[in-house]
C-alpha cells in the first residue's frame, strides 16, 4: 500500500526579476525515489529549500507526514535528512567530529560508526574534511543527512561535479537507501541519473513543472520513437531531404545527425540507399531508444545540458 | 544536553593557526614590545655618543667642563654603558661627518676664547655687567629630527645648567637650595607601564576576537551554506547564536588568561585588573567586541569583505583608542575620531578603575558610549542579518 | 616576447582585481599614513618639543612668599618660555592639572621654608608620553628660579646649533611617509610570489602553463615585472596622497630611489619565495609572511623609533630587512642622510639574497609540478 509522505500544492516563490517557483504541485509516496530533473536555474533548489524550511514560499501548501505546515516544523526536521548543494562544513573538523556534531542536533541518531560505514569513509574518519576529495566530501554530506536515521532524505544535486566513479558510488548509496525503504527526494540535471535511480521524475523548467511520470512513463509518451544517429560530412548533406521522410524533425549536433522516427525499418533502408547514391560515408551509425534527455527536448525544444 | 556545536566551534577555532597566533600569541608579543619601549623611555638605558672639540687650550673653565664630561662618561660598573660615550675626533669637520653619518649624536664645542671669557667673568668683572657676547659659551650641535640626537642635546643642556650652579657655589654666591618631588594627579596606584599596557593589550585581544575571528567566521558560515545546513536540522537558532557567542567568549577568556599569566610572571603586573570596576569594563569590552563581530557578520557578504572591513575599522580604532599611547592630546584632525571611538572609553575606563590614571572624560560616558555602540550595532545587525544569501526570516 | 606580454597582461589584470592584495599594499599604507600623519604630523616634532610655544602651568605658593618671590617666578618662567597661572589652594592646583583648565599642562607647588624651597611637581597621569619632558621642564625651571632669586646669571651659556643634513627641511609626516612606503614595498614584495607561485600552483594554473610553449623563466619574469609595475603605481598613489593631504615635499633622488625600490622589491619577493618553499601550502606561507611583516613593522622603526628601544631589541631590529628598506627609502626621499657605502652595501646584500632565493623558489616549484 502506498502512502503519501509529502504533498506540495500550488507552491509559489517569486523574486523581483524571476519566478523561481511558479505554482507547482506534486506528491511523493513513501519509500520511493522522487527526482526533480531540470537544467540549472529551473527552480529545483528553491523548491527543495522551501520544503526543507530554508526559504519561505510566497504561496502554497505543504503537507508533510500528514500534517499541513507553513514551514517545516522542528518535529518534521527530526525525521528528515538533508544534503545541500554546497558541501561545506565548519572548517578544521575531522570526519568523525562532523558526524558527532550533526548527531547532537537530533533526538535520536544512528551510531557514528554505522554511518561512517554506510558512506564507506572508515579509513578517513580521522582526517580533516577539507583534505578530502570532492566525492568523499559529498559522502560526508550524505552521511550527515543520514545521521538521524531519517524517514526522508533530500539530496540536492549530490553528484554534480563528481567523476564517474564517485558518481556511481553515490548512486550505490541512494539505491541502498531505497532498499532500506527510505524516501529520497533528489534533484539533478543528469538525465541518466534520474532515469537510473528514480521511481518518479518531475521535469521542471523556468519554475514550472512540465511533466511528472515514472521514467518509462515519460518515455512512452514519446510514442514508439527510435533514434538513428550517424556522423557525416555535413557540407554534403541536405537536411530537407531527410526531413521529407517519415521522421520527426531531424537534428544536428556537432557533426552528428539525429533522426527521430516511428518507422525505423523504412527510414533505415532509405538512409542506406540514399548514402550509397550520394557516395556518403555514414560513420558511427547507431540506433537507440529514447531517454529523458529526448523527453526534455520534446517538451521544451531545448536540451538539458544547454 | 551536551553542547556539541559549541565544542565543534571551539575545536575548529583552535585548529586555525591564524586564530591562535592573532588572538593568543600576538597580544603577548605586542605587550612585550610596548612595555619594553615605554619603560625604556625613562632613559635608564640611554647611551649617547658625543664628540668634544676643544679649541680653548688649558684653563680653569675648560678643566671644569672636562671634569664634568669625565663624570658623565664613566660608570662604576665597567660593563654598563655611560650616559655619554666620548668619541675621539681630530677636528670639527670629522665630527660633523660622524654626526651626519649617525656615528655620534651630539657635538660639544668649546670655543677658543672660552677660558679667557670664563676668567673674565669669574675674576675680573661683576657677572651682571658682562654682556652675553663676552660670556663663555659652549656650542652644542645636534640633529633634532633624530630622536636620540635631540635627547642627547637636551640632556647636555641640563647638565651644563647644573655646571653653572656648581660654579656659582665655588664663587661663594649663595644660591637657595630646593628640593623637588613629584606627584601624579589622577592616579591612586603607583603607575607602571606593565599595568597600563595590560589594560590596553587586553582590550586589543578581545577586539581581535570579535573583529578577526567572529565576524569573518559568521560570514564564512553563511557564504558556505553552513548556516543553511544547520537550518535544516532541528537545532534552534538561539542555540546556534549562543554557541557562536560562547565559543568566541572562550577565546577571549583564553586570550585574557594567557596574557595575564605572562604579564604576571615576567612583568609583575598588579591585581588591579580584578578590581570590581575593572571587571565591569572587561565585560563591556567583551560584549562590545562580540557586537562588532555580529555586526561584521551581518553587513559583509563575503569573508574577504569582512576581513577588509574588519581591518579598516580595527586599525584606526586600536591606534586612536588609546590602547598604546595617550590620545587625548592628539591633533584636532583626528580627535573627533578619538571621541567617537568606543575603545577610547573602554581603555580610559579600564585604566581609571585600575587606579592608573583618571580619564579626562565624564564618568558616565565611560560606560554610556560603549553601551550605546553595542546597542546600535546589535540593532543594525538584527535588522540586516541573514542566515542565508536568501531570505529566511 | 609575445608570450611574455600576454601572460604579463593577464597577471596585471588579475593582480589589480585582487582586492585583498590591494587592501594590504594600498589601502592599508594610506590608512597608516593618514592616521599617523594626522596624529603626529605637523611641522614641530610632537612629544619632545622644547617649547617654541608657551607652555602653561599652574602654580600654588605657600610659606613665606613675598612679592619678590612672585616676580622671580614670573621672570624665571619667561626665560623658560613658560606661562604661570596662579592658583590659591592645593586642591585647585590638582584640579587644574587633572582637567587641564586654561590649557594647564602641569602644576608646581612651591613652599618657601626659610630660604629652602620645597617644590612639588604635579603631573597628569594621562600625559605619560610627555612626563619625561615635563619633568625636565620643571627641573630647569627650578634651577632658573634659584638663580634668579640669587641674582645670579649663568657663567657659561649654551648655544645650540640644530643641524639638518638633508636639502629639504624634514617633517614628521615626511618621515612617516617613508615608513609607509617601506611597508607598502615590503608587503607587496613578500606577497607577490606567494600569490602567483603558491595559489596558482594550487589551482593548477602553473601546470596548465607548463604545457604551453612558455618557459618557466618567462613566467617568473612576467610575474616579477607585474609586481614591480603594480607596486610602483601603488607607491605613486601613496605619494600623491601624501602630497595632497599633508603637503609633504619630496626631494627624491631618482637614482637612489630606483635602486632602493628594485633591490627592496626583489629582496621581499625572495623572502616571500622562501616562505613558500618552507611552507608549500600557500595559505600557510601567506600567514607566516603576514606575521613576519607585522613583527617587522614593530621592530623596524616604522611604528616606533628604533633608537629608543632597549639595546637587545635594537639588535633584533637590525636583523630585520624592513629596517634597512625604511632607512634606504628615507635616504632616497631626502628625509635623512646616510653613508653611501652603507647604502650600496645593503642594496647589494638585498640583491644577493634575492638572486639566490627567487631562482631557487622558481626552480623548485616548477620541478614539483613535473614530478
Amino acid at each position: 500500500m502506498s502512502k503519501k509522505i509529502l504533498e506540495v500544492k500550488n507552491l509559489k516563490k517569486y523574486y523581483p526579476t524571476v519566478k523561481a517557483v511558479d505554482d507547482i504541485s506534486f506528491s511523493i509516496e513513501k519509500g520511493t525515489v522522487f527526482t526533480l530533473l531540470g537544467p540549472n536555474g529551473a527552480g529545483k533548489t528553491t523548491t527543495l529549500e522551501i520544503i526543507e524550511g530554508i526559504k519561505k514560499a510566497d504561496e502554497g501548501r505543504i503537507v508533510f507526514f500528514g500534517e499541513e505546515l507553513k514551514q517545516v516544523s522542528d518535529e518534521a526536521k527530526q525525521k528528515i535528512g538533508v544534503s545541500l548543494q554546497s558541501t561545506n562544513f565548519i572548517p578544521h573538523l575531522k570526519v568523525k567530529e562532523v558526524f558527532e556534531l550533526f548527531a547532537s542536533f537530533f533526538k535520536k541518531s544512528l551510531p557514528i560508526e554505522e554511518v561512517i560505514g554506510f558512506v564507506s569513509l572508515e579509513e578517513k574518519r580521522n582526517d580533516l574534511v577539507e583534505k578530502l576529495s570532492g566525492g568523499q566530501k559529498q559522502r560526508v554530506a550524505i552521511g550527515c543527512a543520514l545521521i538521524n536515521d531519517p524517514e526522508m532524505v533530500f539530496l540536492d544535486e549530490p553528484t554534480t561535479g563528481l567523476d564517474p566513479q564517485a558518481r556511481r558510488n553515490i548512486w550505490g548509496i541512494i539505491e541502498h537507501l531505497k532498499g532500506q525503504g527510505k524516501t529520497v527526494f533528489l534533484t539533478t540535471h543528469y538525465m541518466e541519473e534520474a532515469q537510473k535511480l528514480s521511481d518518479m521524475v518531475c521535469i521542471m523548467d523556468y519554475g514550472k513543472i512540465i511533466a511528472i511520470d515514472t521514467p518509462s512513463g515519460h518515455i512512452k509518451k514519446l510514442g514508439e520513437l527510435n533514434y538513428v544517429e550517424f556522423a557525416a560530412d555535413l557540407e554534403q548533406l541536405d537536411i530537407d531531404e531527410l526531413n521529407a521522410w517519415d521522421v520527426e524533425e531531424v537534428e544536428i549536433e556537432g557533426d552528428k545527425v539525429i533522426i527521430p522516427t516511428k518507422s525505423l525499418h523504412i527510414v533505415l533502408e532509405k538512409l542506406l540507399s540514399w548514402a550509397k547514391r550520394k557516395e556518403l560515408d555514414l560513420n558511427d551509425i547507431s540506433i537507440r531508444q529514447p531517454n529523458l534527455e529526448d523527453v526534455f527536448l520534446s517538451l521544451t525544444g531545448r536540451r538539458l545540458r544547454d | 544536553m551536551r553542547n556539541q556545536l559549541f565544542k565543534s566551534l571551539l575545536i575548529s577555532g583552535l585548529r586555525e593557526k591564524e586564530t591562535i597566533f592573532w588572538i593568543l600569541l600576538f597580544p603577548l608579543i605586542l605587550f612585550t614590545i610596548m612595555v619594553l619601549i615605554f619603560s625604556n623611555m625613562t632613559g635608564e638605558d640611554l647611551n649617547f655618543k658625543m664628540a668634544v672639540i676643544d679649541h680653548s687650550g688649558d684653563g680653569m673653565g675648560s678643566t671644569i667642563i672636562h671634569q664634568v664630561f669625565e663624570d658623565i662618561s664613566t660608570t662604576e660598573n665597567p660593563e654598563d654603558d655611560p650616559l655619554y660615550s666620548i668619541i675621539d675626533v681630530k677636528n670639527k669637520d670629522q665630527a660633523l661627518v660622524l654626526l651626519k653619518e649617525q656615528h655620534i649624536d651630539v657635538i660639544v664645542e668649546i670655543p677658543e676664547n672660552f677660558n679667557q671669557n670664563f676668567n673674565k667673568v669669574v675674576f675680573f668683572s661683576k657677572i651682571s655687567s658682562i654682556s652675553t657676547d663676552n660670556k663663555p659659551t659652549i656650542i652644542v650641535e645636534s640633529v633634532p629630527m633624530r630622536n636620540l640626537s635631540k635627547l642627547a642635546s637636551d640632556v647636555m643642556k641640563q647638565i651644563l645648567a647644573e655646571v653653572n650652579l656648581e660654579a656659582a657655589k665655588r664663587m661663594n654666591i649663595s644660591i637657595p637650595d630646593a628640593t623637588i618631588s613629584t606627584e601624579m594627579v589622577g592616579q591612586t596606584q603607583d603607575f607602571n607601564y606593565a599595568d597600563y599596557f595590560l589594560a590596553g593589550i587586553l582590550i586589543m585581544g578581545f577586539f581581535s576576537t570579535g573583529f578577526l575571528n567572529m565576524g569573518i567566521n559568521m560570514t564564512y558560515f553563511r557564504r558556505k551554506g553552513i548556516f543553511k545546513r544547520f537550518a535544516c536540522t532541528p537545532i534552534k537558532k538561539s542555540k546556534l547564536i549562543s554557541a557562536t557567542i560562547l565559543s568566541n567568549l572562550v577565546f577571549m577568556v583564553m586570550s585574557f588568561v594567557i596574557l595575564l599569566i605572562y604579564a604576571k610572571l615576567f612583568y609583575h603586573v598588579t591585581w588591579a585588573i580584578f578590581y570590581p570596576e575593572s571587571i565591569l569594563f572587561i565585560l563591556i569590552s567583551a560584549i562590545l567586541s562580540l557586537s562588532f563581530g555580529i555586526f561584521l557578520g551581518s553587513v559583509s557578504k563575503t569573508p574577504n569583505g569582512a576581513s577588509g572591513l574588519a581591518n579598516i575599522l580595527f586599525f584606526p580604532m586600536q591606534f586612536l583608542g588609546g590602547l598604546y599611547f595617550p590620545v587625548f592630546d592628539l591633533s584636532p584632525a583626528v580627535r573627533w575620531f578619538v571621541y567617537i571611538n568606543p575603545i577610547t572609553y573602554l581603555a580610559a575606563g579600564m585604566r581609571q578603575s585600575m587606579g592608573l590614571m583618571d580619564a579626562p572624560l565624564p564618568y558616565y560616558t565611560l560606560f554610556l558610549i560603549p553601551i550605546l555602540w553595542t546597542a546600535v550595532l546589535l540593532l543594525i545587525s538584527v535588522k540586516i542579518f541573514k542566515w542565508d544569501g536568501g531570505e529566511i526570516a | 616576447m609575445k608570450l611574455m606580454l600576454g601572460i604579463l597582461k593577464a597577471f596585471l589584470k588579475s593582480r589589480i582585481r585582487d582586492k585583498g592584495a590591494l587592501f594590504w599594499t594600498l589601502a592599508f599604507p594610506i590608512m597608516f599614513l593618514v592616521i599617523f600623519g594626522l596624529a603626529f604630523g605637523g611641522d614641530s616634532s610632537s612629544s619632545v618639543s622644547t617649547g617654541a610655544e608657551e607652555i602653561r602651568y599652574a602654580i600654588y605658593l605657600s610659606g613665606e612668599i613675598d612679592e619678590e618671590t612672585e616676580s622671580n617666578i614670573i621672570k624665571a618662567s619667561e626665560t623658560m618660555g613658560l606661562k604661570p597661572l596662579l592658583v590659591y589652594s592645593l586642591s585647585d592646583l590638582g584640579e587644574s592639572v587633572e582637567k587641564g583648565y586654561d590649557g594647564v599642562e602641569f602644576g608646581i607647588s612651591l613652599m618657601d621654608k626659610e630660604g629652602l624651597y620645597e617644590v612639588k611637581a604635579y603631573f597628569n597621569a594621562g600625559a605619560m608620553n610627555k612626563m619625561q619632558f615635563y619633568q625636565s621642564v620643571v627641573n630647569n625651571f627650578v634651577t632658573e628660579f634659584r638663580k634668579t632669586t640669587a641674582g645670579f646669571e649663568n657663567i657659561i651659556t649654551v648655544e645650540t646649533v640644530e643641524r639638518e643634513f638633508t636639502e629639504q627641511p624634514v617633517t614628521n609626516t615626511g618621515y612617516i611617509l617613508s615608513g609607509v612606503i617601506a611597508v607598502s614595498i615590503s608587503l607587496s614584495g613578500i606577497m607577490a610570489l606567494i600569490i602567483s607561485f603558491g595559489y596558482y600552483r594550487k589551482q593548477d594554473i602553473i601546470k596548465r602553463l607548463i604545457v604551453t610553449p612558455m618557459k618557466g623563466s618567462q613566467f617568473l619574469a612576467a610575474d616579477i615585472i607585474n609586481n614591480l609595475l603594480v607596486s610602483i603605481i601603488t607607491i605613486i598613489i601613496i605619494m600623491l596622497f601624501a602630497r595632497l593631504l599633508f603637503q609633504v615635499s619630496f626631494n627624491i633622488n631618482f637614482l637612489y630611489f630606483a635602486i632602493t625600490y628594485f633591490s627592496s622589491m626583489f629582496l621581499m619577493m625572495g623572502l616571500g619565495g622562501l616562505f613558500l618553499l618552507l611552507f608549500r601550502e600557500p595559505n600557510a606561507a601567506m600567514n607566516a609572511a603576514n606575521i613576519f611583516s607585522t613583527i617587522m613593522m614593530f621592530f623596524a622603526g616604522v611604528y616606533f623609533p628604533l633608537e629608543l628601544m632597549p639595546k637587545w631589541l635594537q639588535r633584533l631590529g637590525y636583523i630585520l630587512p624592513m629596517t634597512y628598506v625604511a632607512e634606504n627609502i628615507r635616504f632616497s626621499l631626502g628625509q635623512d642622510y646616510m653613508q653611501l657605502s652603507r647604502f650600496w652595501t645593503t642594496n647589494a646584500v638585498f640583491i644577493l639574497i634575492a638572486a639566490v632565493a627567487i631562482p631557487l623558489m622558481g626552480k623548485t616549484i616548477f620541478k614539483l609540478e613535473q614530478i
